[in-house]
Protein backbone atom coordinates (compact mmCIF):
# COMPACT_ATOMS: atom_id res chain seq x y z
CA UNK A 1 0.00 0.00 0.00
CA UNK A 2 1.63 3.16 -0.81
CA UNK A 3 0.74 6.74 0.16
CA UNK A 4 3.21 8.30 -1.35
CA UNK A 5 0.81 10.57 -3.42
CA UNK A 6 -0.66 12.28 -0.58
CA UNK A 7 0.17 15.54 0.93
CA UNK A 8 2.07 16.55 3.68
CA UNK A 9 -1.40 17.45 5.27
CA UNK A 10 -3.06 14.56 4.31
CA UNK A 11 0.04 12.74 6.12
CA UNK A 12 -0.43 14.73 9.04
CA UNK A 13 -4.35 13.75 9.53
CA UNK A 14 -3.38 10.12 9.18
CA UNK A 15 -0.90 11.02 12.64
CA UNK A 16 -3.54 12.08 14.39
CA UNK A 17 -4.60 8.49 13.85
CA UNK A 18 -1.85 6.82 14.67
CA UNK A 19 -0.39 5.54 11.42
CA UNK A 20 2.89 5.18 11.81
CA UNK A 21 3.64 4.55 7.56
CA UNK A 22 2.24 8.37 7.35
CA UNK A 23 5.38 9.57 9.73
CA UNK A 24 7.87 6.77 7.74
CA UNK A 25 6.50 9.03 5.08
CA UNK A 26 7.42 12.22 6.34
CA UNK A 27 10.42 11.21 8.05
CA UNK A 28 11.98 9.87 4.58
CA UNK A 29 10.60 13.90 3.08
CA UNK A 30 11.80 15.59 5.58
CA UNK A 31 14.71 13.56 8.23
CA UNK A 32 17.37 14.33 6.22
CA UNK A 33 16.91 18.14 6.22
CA UNK A 34 15.66 18.06 9.82
CA UNK A 35 19.28 16.13 10.45
CA UNK A 36 21.22 18.30 8.43
CA UNK A 37 20.52 21.20 9.80
CA UNK A 38 20.18 20.32 13.39
CA UNK A 39 23.65 18.68 12.79
CA UNK A 40 24.66 22.55 11.15
CA UNK A 41 23.50 24.39 14.31
CA UNK A 42 24.79 21.82 17.33
CA UNK A 43 28.05 20.37 15.33
CA UNK A 44 27.68 16.88 16.69
CA UNK A 45 26.01 14.02 14.90
CA UNK A 46 24.52 12.37 17.69
CA UNK A 47 23.02 15.59 19.05
CA UNK A 48 21.70 16.09 16.45
CA UNK A 49 19.80 13.14 16.07
CA UNK A 50 18.59 13.63 19.48
CA UNK A 51 16.92 16.73 17.95
CA UNK A 52 15.46 15.47 14.80
CA UNK A 53 13.80 12.62 17.05
CA UNK A 54 12.54 15.07 19.56
CA UNK A 55 11.18 16.88 16.84
CA UNK A 56 9.19 13.78 15.04
CA UNK A 57 8.18 12.20 18.46
CA UNK A 58 6.68 16.14 19.15
CA UNK A 59 4.97 16.17 15.44
CA UNK A 60 3.59 12.47 16.40
CA UNK A 61 2.53 13.20 19.76
CA UNK A 62 1.09 16.60 18.83
CA UNK A 63 -0.55 15.54 15.50
CA UNK A 64 -3.84 15.99 16.50
CA UNK A 65 -3.50 19.46 17.72
CA UNK A 66 -1.71 20.27 14.83
CA UNK A 67 -3.54 22.73 12.74
CA UNK A 68 -2.70 23.88 8.62
CA UNK A 69 -3.65 26.92 8.69
CA UNK A 70 -1.00 27.66 11.10
CA UNK A 71 2.14 26.48 9.58
CA UNK A 72 2.82 23.83 6.73
CA UNK A 73 3.67 20.63 7.99
CA UNK A 74 7.42 20.96 6.61
CA UNK A 75 7.87 24.86 8.53
CA UNK A 76 6.15 23.28 11.50
CA UNK A 77 8.64 20.38 11.65
CA UNK A 78 12.05 22.45 11.11
CA UNK A 79 10.88 25.41 13.18
CA UNK A 80 11.06 22.84 15.81
CA UNK A 81 14.33 21.02 14.95
CA UNK A 82 15.37 25.00 14.78
CA UNK A 83 14.25 25.97 17.90
CA UNK A 84 15.34 22.95 20.32
CA UNK A 85 18.74 23.16 18.14
CA UNK A 86 19.19 26.66 18.92
CA UNK A 87 18.46 26.01 22.72
CA UNK A 88 21.04 23.63 22.34
CA UNK A 89 23.86 25.67 21.70
CA UNK A 90 22.73 28.65 23.77
CA UNK A 91 22.80 26.55 26.35
CA UNK A 92 26.25 24.47 26.18
CA UNK A 93 28.30 27.18 23.72
CA UNK A 94 28.87 24.22 21.84
CA UNK A 95 29.06 25.84 18.52
CA UNK A 96 32.30 28.11 18.37
CA UNK A 97 34.27 25.05 19.41
CA UNK A 98 33.23 21.58 18.04
CA UNK A 99 34.02 20.23 14.63
CA UNK A 100 31.75 18.44 12.05
CA UNK A 101 33.14 14.70 11.92
CA UNK A 102 33.65 14.03 8.48
CA UNK A 103 31.87 10.45 8.34
CA UNK A 104 28.73 10.88 6.90
CA UNK A 105 28.05 11.09 3.35
CA UNK A 106 26.84 14.56 2.37
CA UNK A 107 24.88 15.30 -1.05
CA UNK A 108 26.02 11.85 -2.41
CA UNK A 109 23.79 10.38 -5.75
CA UNK A 110 20.37 11.71 -5.46
CA UNK A 111 18.41 9.14 -6.20
CA UNK A 112 14.73 9.60 -4.48
CA UNK A 113 12.38 12.21 -5.94
CA UNK A 114 12.77 13.54 -2.06
CA UNK A 115 16.20 13.97 -2.37
CA UNK A 116 15.87 15.33 -5.87
CA UNK A 117 13.58 17.69 -4.79
CA UNK A 118 15.79 18.78 -1.39
CA UNK A 119 18.26 19.16 -4.70
CA UNK A 120 16.11 21.75 -5.91
CA UNK A 121 14.71 23.51 -2.78
CA UNK A 122 18.62 23.93 -1.94
CA UNK A 123 19.41 25.62 -5.03
CA UNK A 124 16.30 27.93 -5.09
CA UNK A 125 17.04 29.34 -1.43
CA UNK A 126 20.63 29.72 -2.21
CA UNK A 127 19.81 31.69 -5.27
CA UNK A 128 17.75 33.72 -3.33
CA UNK A 129 20.37 34.52 -0.88
CA UNK A 130 22.61 35.61 -3.21
CA UNK A 131 20.12 38.33 -4.16
CA UNK A 132 20.37 39.73 -0.63
CA UNK A 133 23.09 42.38 0.17
CA UNK A 134 26.17 40.92 1.98
CA UNK A 135 25.48 42.46 5.01
CA UNK A 136 21.67 41.12 5.30
CA UNK A 137 22.73 37.83 4.28
CA UNK A 138 25.42 37.45 6.83
CA UNK A 139 22.75 38.06 9.82
CA UNK A 140 20.10 36.48 8.52
CA UNK A 141 22.92 33.38 8.02
CA UNK A 142 24.69 33.78 11.36
CA UNK A 143 21.17 34.33 13.17
CA UNK A 144 19.37 30.74 11.39
CA UNK A 145 22.49 28.52 11.41
CA UNK A 146 24.35 29.86 14.56
CA UNK A 147 21.55 30.64 16.34
CA UNK A 148 22.72 34.14 17.77
CA UNK A 149 20.04 36.36 18.90
CA UNK A 150 20.03 39.74 17.57
CA UNK A 151 21.60 40.81 20.89
CA UNK A 152 24.48 38.85 20.49
CA UNK A 153 24.78 39.61 17.00
CA UNK A 154 24.87 43.43 17.56
CA UNK A 155 28.40 43.06 20.29
CA UNK A 156 29.80 40.04 17.97
CA UNK A 157 29.51 42.51 14.77
CA UNK A 158 30.22 45.79 16.38
CA UNK A 159 26.74 47.23 15.20
CA UNK A 160 24.15 48.86 16.60
CA UNK A 161 21.40 46.59 17.55
CA UNK A 162 18.72 49.09 15.60
CA UNK A 163 20.97 48.20 12.67
CA UNK A 164 20.63 44.32 13.18
CA UNK A 165 17.49 44.61 13.26
CA UNK A 166 16.11 46.56 10.72
CA UNK A 167 18.96 44.77 8.50
CA UNK A 168 17.03 41.23 9.30
CA UNK A 169 13.81 42.69 8.73
CA UNK A 170 14.76 43.86 5.30
CA UNK A 171 17.08 40.81 4.36
CA UNK A 172 14.02 38.13 5.54
CA UNK A 173 11.62 40.14 3.50
CA UNK A 174 13.66 40.34 0.78
CA UNK A 175 14.28 36.43 0.87
CA UNK A 176 10.09 36.13 1.97
CA UNK A 177 9.36 37.92 -1.50
CA UNK A 178 11.96 36.10 -3.77
CA UNK A 179 10.68 32.46 -2.82
CA UNK A 180 7.02 33.42 -2.76
CA UNK A 181 7.10 34.74 -6.49
CA UNK A 182 8.95 32.12 -6.94
CA UNK A 183 6.40 29.87 -5.83
CA UNK A 184 3.91 31.50 -7.52
CA UNK A 185 5.49 31.25 -10.78
CA UNK A 186 5.87 27.53 -9.91
CA UNK A 187 2.02 27.37 -9.60
CA UNK A 188 1.33 29.43 -12.49
CA UNK A 189 3.01 26.45 -14.32
CA UNK A 190 0.77 23.59 -13.25
CA UNK B 1 3.74 48.13 10.33
CA UNK B 2 3.66 48.24 14.16
CA UNK B 3 5.88 46.94 16.45
CA UNK B 4 4.68 43.22 16.44
CA UNK B 5 5.28 43.16 13.24
CA UNK B 6 8.84 44.47 13.54
CA UNK B 7 9.55 41.33 15.52
CA UNK B 8 7.95 38.55 13.55
CA UNK B 9 10.84 38.12 10.55
CA UNK B 10 13.43 37.77 13.61
CA UNK B 11 11.19 35.85 15.45
CA UNK B 12 11.07 32.75 12.25
CA UNK B 13 14.55 32.55 13.00
CA UNK B 14 14.65 31.77 16.20
CA UNK B 15 17.10 35.44 17.40
CA UNK B 16 14.60 37.53 19.23
CA UNK B 17 15.46 38.11 22.96
CA UNK B 18 13.74 36.56 25.68
CA UNK B 19 11.20 39.02 26.52
CA UNK B 20 10.57 40.09 22.87
CA UNK B 21 9.70 36.44 22.05
CA UNK B 22 7.25 36.04 24.54
CA UNK B 23 5.75 39.90 24.14
CA UNK B 24 5.40 38.62 20.53
CA UNK B 25 3.47 34.73 21.27
CA UNK B 26 1.09 36.83 23.60
CA UNK B 27 0.29 39.11 21.10
CA UNK B 28 0.05 36.39 18.22
CA UNK B 29 -2.67 34.80 20.49
CA UNK B 30 -4.82 37.74 19.20
CA UNK B 31 -3.93 38.51 15.65
CA UNK B 32 -4.83 37.02 13.10
CA UNK B 33 -2.65 39.27 11.03
CA UNK B 34 0.69 38.89 12.34
CA UNK B 35 -0.18 34.72 12.44
CA UNK B 36 -0.59 35.13 8.74
CA UNK B 37 2.49 37.34 8.34
CA UNK B 38 4.36 34.40 11.06
CA UNK B 39 3.25 31.60 8.78
CA UNK B 40 4.73 32.94 5.61
CA UNK B 41 8.35 34.03 7.57
CA UNK B 42 8.29 30.76 8.75
CA UNK B 43 7.57 28.69 5.43
CA UNK B 44 11.18 31.38 4.21
CA UNK B 45 13.09 29.99 7.50
CA UNK B 46 12.06 26.58 6.68
CA UNK B 47 13.46 26.90 3.19
CA UNK B 48 16.93 28.40 4.80
CA UNK B 49 17.19 24.82 6.10
CA UNK B 50 17.62 24.08 2.52
CA UNK B 51 21.06 25.48 2.39
CA UNK B 52 23.02 24.10 4.38
CA UNK B 53 24.67 20.56 2.55
CA UNK B 54 22.16 17.95 3.21
CA UNK B 55 23.89 14.86 4.94
CA UNK B 56 22.00 11.49 5.34
CA UNK B 57 21.15 10.60 9.23
CA UNK B 58 22.56 7.09 10.31
CA UNK B 59 19.41 4.55 9.32
CA UNK B 60 18.74 3.57 12.97
CA UNK B 61 17.70 6.86 13.72
CA UNK B 62 14.12 6.03 11.50
CA UNK B 63 13.85 2.94 13.00
CA UNK B 64 14.13 4.37 16.13
CA UNK B 65 11.59 7.09 15.58
CA UNK B 66 9.31 4.62 14.42
CA UNK B 67 9.80 2.29 17.14
CA UNK B 68 9.25 4.58 19.88
CA UNK B 69 6.24 5.98 18.07
CA UNK B 70 4.61 2.69 17.24
CA UNK B 71 5.43 2.00 21.29
CA UNK B 72 3.44 5.18 22.27
CA UNK B 73 0.53 3.88 20.04
CA UNK B 74 -1.53 2.67 22.62
CA UNK B 75 -2.70 5.51 25.30
CA UNK B 76 -3.46 7.37 21.72
CA UNK B 77 -5.89 7.11 20.14
CA UNK B 78 -7.13 3.78 19.83
CA UNK B 79 -7.04 1.94 16.20
CA UNK B 80 -9.73 0.01 15.68
CA UNK B 81 -8.97 -3.38 14.68
CA UNK B 82 -11.81 -6.12 12.74
CA UNK B 83 -13.97 -6.47 15.74
CA UNK B 84 -14.85 -2.55 15.88
CA UNK B 85 -13.76 -2.22 19.53
CA UNK B 86 -10.34 -1.67 20.90
CA UNK B 87 -9.68 -4.81 22.83
CA UNK B 88 -7.94 -5.06 26.35
CA UNK B 89 -5.72 -7.57 27.07
CA UNK B 90 -3.86 -8.50 30.01
CA UNK B 91 -0.43 -9.79 29.88
CA UNK B 92 -0.36 -12.58 32.80
CA UNK B 93 2.16 -12.36 35.17
CA UNK B 94 5.36 -14.61 34.24
CA UNK B 95 5.41 -17.77 36.60
CA UNK B 96 9.45 -17.21 36.73
CA UNK B 97 11.38 -17.30 40.47
CA UNK B 98 10.85 -13.78 42.01
CA UNK B 99 8.57 -11.85 38.79
CA UNK B 100 5.30 -11.01 39.54
CA UNK B 101 5.07 -8.18 37.03
CA UNK B 102 1.70 -8.00 35.51
CA UNK B 103 1.28 -5.45 32.85
CA UNK B 104 -1.50 -4.46 31.76
CA UNK B 105 -1.66 -3.44 28.13
CA UNK B 106 -4.47 -1.39 25.84
CA UNK B 107 -3.75 -3.24 22.84
CA UNK B 108 -5.62 -2.10 19.43
CA UNK B 109 -5.04 -5.62 17.50
CA UNK B 110 -5.78 -4.32 14.08
CA UNK B 111 -4.35 -6.34 11.03
CA UNK B 112 -1.19 -5.07 10.31
CA UNK B 113 -0.97 -3.53 13.48
CA UNK B 114 2.87 -3.18 14.59
CA UNK B 115 2.67 -4.37 17.88
CA UNK B 116 -0.13 -6.83 17.72
CA UNK B 117 1.49 -9.78 17.34
CA UNK B 118 3.25 -9.37 20.96
CA UNK B 119 0.32 -9.92 22.77
CA UNK B 120 -0.21 -13.41 20.94
CA UNK B 121 3.62 -14.28 21.33
CA UNK B 122 3.69 -17.04 23.58
CA UNK B 123 7.10 -17.58 24.61
CA UNK B 124 7.62 -15.10 27.76
CA UNK B 125 11.05 -14.44 29.76
CA UNK B 126 10.38 -12.63 33.18
CA UNK B 127 13.21 -9.89 33.53
CA UNK B 128 15.07 -10.19 36.34
CA UNK B 129 14.09 -8.43 39.31
CA UNK B 130 10.33 -7.82 38.38
CA UNK B 131 11.49 -5.12 35.66
CA UNK B 132 9.27 -6.78 33.68
CA UNK B 133 9.22 -9.06 30.77
CA UNK B 134 10.49 -10.59 27.14
CA UNK B 135 8.60 -11.32 24.41
CA UNK B 136 9.83 -13.17 21.65
CA UNK B 137 7.85 -14.36 18.60
CA UNK B 138 10.27 -16.06 15.73
CA UNK B 139 12.84 -13.59 15.27
CA UNK B 140 11.30 -10.49 16.81
CA UNK B 141 11.42 -9.66 20.49
CA UNK B 142 9.75 -6.83 22.31
CA UNK B 143 10.63 -5.87 25.78
CA UNK B 144 7.18 -4.61 28.25
CA UNK B 145 8.84 -3.06 31.13
CA UNK B 146 7.72 -2.23 34.33
CA UNK B 147 10.50 0.39 35.52
CA UNK B 148 10.21 4.20 36.43
CA UNK B 149 10.79 6.69 33.46
CA UNK B 150 14.28 7.02 32.72
CA UNK B 151 16.01 9.90 34.92
CA UNK B 152 16.22 13.20 33.17
CA UNK B 153 18.97 13.95 30.89
CA UNK B 154 19.35 10.10 30.71
CA UNK B 155 17.80 6.83 28.74
CA UNK B 156 16.83 3.22 29.26
CA UNK B 157 18.51 1.35 26.32
CA UNK B 158 17.79 -2.26 25.27
CA UNK B 159 20.40 -4.55 24.51
CA UNK B 160 20.72 -8.07 22.49
CA UNK B 161 23.31 -9.73 24.21
CA UNK B 162 24.79 -12.72 21.71
CA UNK B 163 27.86 -14.46 23.12
CA UNK B 164 29.30 -11.64 24.71
CA UNK B 165 28.79 -8.67 22.52
CA UNK B 166 26.06 -6.27 23.55
CA UNK B 167 23.97 -5.12 20.35
CA UNK B 168 22.44 -1.85 20.62
CA UNK B 169 18.74 -2.81 20.01
CA UNK B 170 16.99 0.17 21.00
CA UNK B 171 16.47 3.42 23.73
CA UNK B 172 13.04 4.24 25.52
CA UNK B 173 12.46 6.78 28.48
CA UNK B 174 8.55 5.70 29.31
CA UNK B 175 8.83 2.87 31.65
CA UNK B 176 5.78 0.87 31.17
CA UNK B 177 5.49 0.65 27.66
CA UNK B 178 5.87 -1.83 25.65
CA UNK B 179 9.44 -1.36 22.89
CA UNK B 180 10.22 -3.21 20.33
CA UNK B 181 13.33 -4.46 20.11
CA UNK B 182 15.51 -3.28 16.65
CA UNK B 183 17.26 -6.34 16.06
CA UNK B 184 16.55 -9.86 15.86
CA UNK B 185 16.66 -12.37 18.70
CA UNK B 186 17.74 -15.61 18.70
CA UNK B 187 17.08 -18.67 21.11
CA UNK B 188 20.54 -18.31 23.73
CA UNK B 189 20.83 -14.39 23.90
CA UNK B 190 19.97 -12.38 26.30
CA UNK B 191 18.23 -9.25 26.25
CA UNK B 192 19.57 -6.55 28.92
CA UNK B 193 18.32 -2.79 29.68
CA UNK B 194 20.99 -0.27 30.81
CA UNK B 195 20.51 3.64 31.81
CA UNK B 196 22.76 5.68 29.57
CA UNK B 197 23.10 9.49 28.49
CA UNK B 198 20.33 10.18 26.63
CA UNK B 199 21.97 10.09 23.23
CA UNK B 200 22.01 6.45 23.91
CA UNK B 201 25.37 4.52 23.49
CA UNK B 202 27.19 2.37 21.01
CA UNK B 203 28.05 -0.24 23.96
CA UNK B 204 26.72 -0.11 27.49
CA UNK B 205 28.42 2.39 29.44
CA UNK B 206 26.39 1.06 32.68
CA UNK B 207 25.56 -2.11 34.74
CA UNK B 208 22.41 -3.71 33.28
CA UNK B 209 19.50 -2.85 35.72
CA UNK B 210 17.96 -6.19 34.36
CA UNK B 211 18.32 -9.35 32.43
CA UNK B 212 16.56 -11.89 30.57
CA UNK B 213 17.77 -14.77 28.71
CA UNK B 214 15.61 -16.06 25.89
Amino acid sequence: MTRDYLSDEGLAALLARGDEQALALLYDRYGRVAYSLARRIVRDGALAEDVVQEAFMTLWRGSRDYRPERASVKAYLLMIVHRRAVDIVRREERRRTEVLDADTRTEGADTTSDQVWAGLEAGRVREALAQLTDEQRELVVLAYFEGFTQAELASRLGLPLGTVKSRTFAGMEKLRSILEREDQWIASKR
Amino acid sequence: MDRFEALIPAYALDALAEHERRELEGHLHTCDRCRSELRAYQESAASLAYATPLADPPAALRERILHDAVAELEPRAPRRGRLGRPRWIVVAPVIVAGATAAIVIAVVPGQGSKTSWIHSATNRVALSSGKGVVVVSGSRGALLPSLADAPSGRTYEAWVVRGSTPIPAGTFRTGNRPVLLTVPVRRGDTVAVTVEPAAGSKAPTSTPIATARV
